[in-house]
């Protein structure tokens, strides 16, 4: 059988392409690694979910080595096994978009020409992107209906320009510290921004309203409000799925893409044709595949003859940090206030997406604000230390009894980007093999300087914040250490072949037939979770394809 | 655990740790099982104190649980090591300090045996390891065997999150 497109990965880069080209009337084959699972599987479940990563692989079995760039110039190497050092997400179909949590932001025009705006930063490769604010625009405008996006178009000096006036949904339900935050940011001359949300209100497009379980970012959802790459696309269109099939060898001829091969649960191997291939299997992974697929014609991997796949591997830079409401300082009703489940804070801060150094220009970020997660053994176990002491027994019965049930915990995420460097990047290492017998991925990992100054810039407006609502406790860090769930890069598109993989399409340079569609395309990330982006640019690259595919039926 | 959490979450230092163990201690193959899972109760009893105001041992059910936590695939066995090991190395400290095996000893005589191996690296994580799985028994679902009637999440005046699991998945 000869398929008009394969599609490799299941996640927010994948989905739409087989969403909208399924729906066209075009033949498509999805190839997913990990199980199907459906709204009836999910449950709240934090033993299999959270402490045992139900959902990702055993690193026993799938890892990856890492190379941590030391500050003296030198490597250390982990073996991911060892250290126990996940990249893994979600490996189902829909993939890491299940376990998302769905704080959505676009990029801002900017972001589109980095280079342009702020100028070179010495030691990092920052580039333009080729193409700019306005041609995505449409399509983030297409993902708040598809998907659906909830929330209210706030004002402040760098929102984005919009097609739409509103969210097509209004916001989710919010609890009612928001107006404390509200407040606070009100005396500080703060705007704040209601965090748009990939999640249903209320029933509409085949799905469920969010039903505000409480257990949101890390689970997968069992109404199907979260904006899941398998829920608002998947099972709406009528795209052939393959799940439990590893795709380990893309094969080609000198400029075709001819087959990709993969491994079934049971460890037999499949062929499938198809006339295009798009390779969305998260950012790591598809500099992988590509890097693993050497044949004659390509001999460093397919699409590699330039030397640019894997390079340019970007995180979401920034960090975390949080305060505590306690209820010695809080009234009665403010203490049932704090401590209602389910409902959300949603509240984030753009103020500083870029702001002005000893009067040079910066690019600054966003900073989201959220309660602490829900987990009660996550929230009970971070209690066994006062200090440095680990205590037991009753001391510490008693420290988690009142931390829990007399105070509560306000979290913030600072998000700025990661500046991509040389030394940052994805190979493979053919030392450690997973257990289908390939190579496994290498990540070697280097955070620039600069990239730690903005996160701490932030940090610090974000504390003021904190201690205006009247929060304790209060700390912060900003790390180098990258967030996994927050990847791209590896694949960077551009007009210039010898300097990137991609087009400006997302079609690999060097082949007529293969595009890469998860984040691996972004040559620079953003001050923003990526999720909104790398859908909108699926559905845009979706778009090109049906041309393509349009053209060449006519 | 939304989006950076697991900055703070990684430790590398420790499974390195477990692993340096390992390669130069003896395997504790030759802890009797009986002994094993006796010490491991008697441990759990110790770093849990059972209180009117609080679940009882009977319902938290650490040990069964810490049983089945020893046989998950999803553990990884360098660690279900490290539990298991870290019984022989308990002993070895009780021997070296009572010359007496850790069972064997009064309870106060125990604690002190905590509070010297609590001062060394291997002794910390061993301890905060068995106190974890405490924790898991005590607050995860019921279907895990632990927190039988919801003892725990009533004592935390916790609503869990809704669909819960029907059955155990790991
Ligand atoms: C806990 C958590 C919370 C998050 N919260 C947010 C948030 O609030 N906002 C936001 O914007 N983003 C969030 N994210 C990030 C978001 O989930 C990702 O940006 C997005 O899902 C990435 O999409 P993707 O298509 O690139 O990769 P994925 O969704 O990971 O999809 C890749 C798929 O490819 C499969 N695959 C990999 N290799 C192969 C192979 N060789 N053969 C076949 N299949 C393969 C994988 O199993 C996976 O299903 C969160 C992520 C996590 C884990
Ligand atoms: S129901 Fe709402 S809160 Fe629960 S997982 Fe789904 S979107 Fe998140």
């Amino acid at each position: 059988m000869m398929y008009d497109v394969c599609i490799i990965g299941s996640g927010a880069g994948g989905a739409p392409i087989a969403y909208e080209l399924s729906r066209a009337g075009f033949n498509v084959i999805v190839l997913e690694k990990g199980p199907f699972y459906g709204e009836d599987d999910f449950t709240k479940d934090e033993i299999a979910v959270s402490r045992r990563d139900l959902y990702t692989p055993l690193l026993e079995d799938e890892q990856h080595v890492i190379y941590e760039r030391q500050s003296d110039g030198s490597t250390k190497r982990y073996v991911g096994s060892e250290y126990q050092w996940s990249f893994w997400n979600g490996s189902m179909v829909g993939g890491s978009s299940n376990v998302m949590s769905g704080y959505f932001h676009r990029f801002k025009p900017n972001d589109f020409k980095l280079r342009s705006v702020f100028g070179a930063i010495e030691g990092a490769n920052v580039v333009d992107w080729p193409i700019s604010y306005e041609v995505l625009e449409p399509y983030y405008t297409k993902v708040e209906t598809v998907i659906g996006v909830s929330g209210t178009v706030s004002t402040h000096p760098f929102m984005e320009p919009r097609s739409r006036a509103h969210f097509p949904y209004p916001p989710l339900a919010e609890n009612g510290l928001t107006q404390w935050f509200d407040t606070a940011c009100k005396t500080l001359g703060y705007h704040t921004m209601v965090t748009p949300r990939a999640i249903l209100p209320y029933r509409d497009l085949d799905r469920q309203g969010c039903s505000y379980s409480n257990f949101c970012g890390s689970y997968g959802c069992a109404t199907g409000a979260k904006g899941s790459a398998r829920a608002a696309l998947l099972q709406r269109c009528s795209a052939r799925i393959v799940s439990e099939a590893f795709v380990f060898r893309l094969e080609s001829t000198h400029n075709r893409v001819t087959e990709a091969h993969y491994f079934d649960k049971d460890n037999r191997v499949h062929k499938v044709r198809a006339g295009i291939f798009v390779v969305a299997a998260q950012a790591i992974e598809s500099s992988r595949l590509l890097l693993n697929s050497k044949n004659r014609y390509f001999p460093k991997g397919v699409a590699n003859n330039a030397g640019q796949v894997g390079k340019n591997l970007i995180f979401s830079a920034g960090g975390v940090g949080e305060g505590r409401f306690v209820f010695e300082s809080l009234t009665p009703a403010q203490q049932q206030t704090l401590m209602e489940p389910g409902l959300f804070v949603n509240r984030s801060l753009q103020d500083w997406y870029e702001y002005s150094r000893k009067g040079v220009r910066q690019k600054g970020g966003t900073i989201d604000f959220l309660f602490e997660h829900a987990n009660i053994i996550a929230r009970s176990t971070r209690e066994f230390y006062d200090g440095g002491t680990l205590l037991w027994g009753s001391a510490l019965q008693e420290k988690i009894h009142k931390r829990l049930t007399r105070s509560r915990v306000l979290t913030f995420e600072v998000f700025n980007d990661w500046l991509p460097t040389d030394h940052c990047r994805v190979g493979i290492d053919e030392t450690v093999r997973d257990k289908y017998g390939m190579p496994v991925g290498a990540i070697y990992l280097h955070a620039h300087p600069h990239d730690l100054e903005v996160g701490e810039f932030l940090a610090q407006k974000a504390l003021k914040v904190l201690e205006s609502m009247g929060a304790v406790d209060i700390s912060y860090s900003i790390s180098s250490s990258p967030p996994p769930n927050l990847v791209a890069g590896g694949c960077r598109f551009g007009n210039d072949a010898s300097t990137s993989v991609l087009d400006a399409n997302c079609k690999a340079h060097e082949l007529a037939n293969l595009y890469v569609t998860d984040a691996s395309f972004m040559p620079t990330g953003g001050s923003v979770p990526y999720t909104w982006t790398i859908y909108a640019n699926a559905f845009r690259v979706a778009d090109v394809i049906h041309r393509r595919l349009k053209t060449a039926r006519t | 655990m939304y989006l950076h959490s697991r900055r703070i979450l990684f430790q590398k230092g420790i499974s390195a740790l477990c692993l340096t163990l390992f390669s130069r201690r003896l395997l504790a193959e030759n802890v009797q099982h009986s002994d094993l899972f006796t010490t491991l109760h008697t441990v759990q009893h110790d770093l849990y104190a059972e209180t009117d105001t609080m679940p009882s041992h009977e319902a938290i059910n650490a040990l069964v649980y810490l049983k089945n936590v020893l046989k998950q695939p999803r553990v990884a066995k360098a660690h279900k090591r490290f539990i298991v090991n870290g019984v022989q190395w308990l002993n070895e400290a009780s021997i070296a300090r009572y010359k007496k095996h850790y069972t064997k000893l009064a309870a106060p005589q125990r604690n002190i045996v905590l509070q010297t191996i609590v001062q060394e690296q291997w002794g910390k994580q061993w301890i905060e390891t068995l106190l974890t799985y405490i924790y898991e028994a005590m607050l995860g679902d019921p279907v895990y065997g632990g927190n039988r009637n919801e003892v725990g999440w009533k004592w935390l005046h916790h609503t869990p999150g809704k669909p819960r699991p029907t059955k155990a998945l790991v």
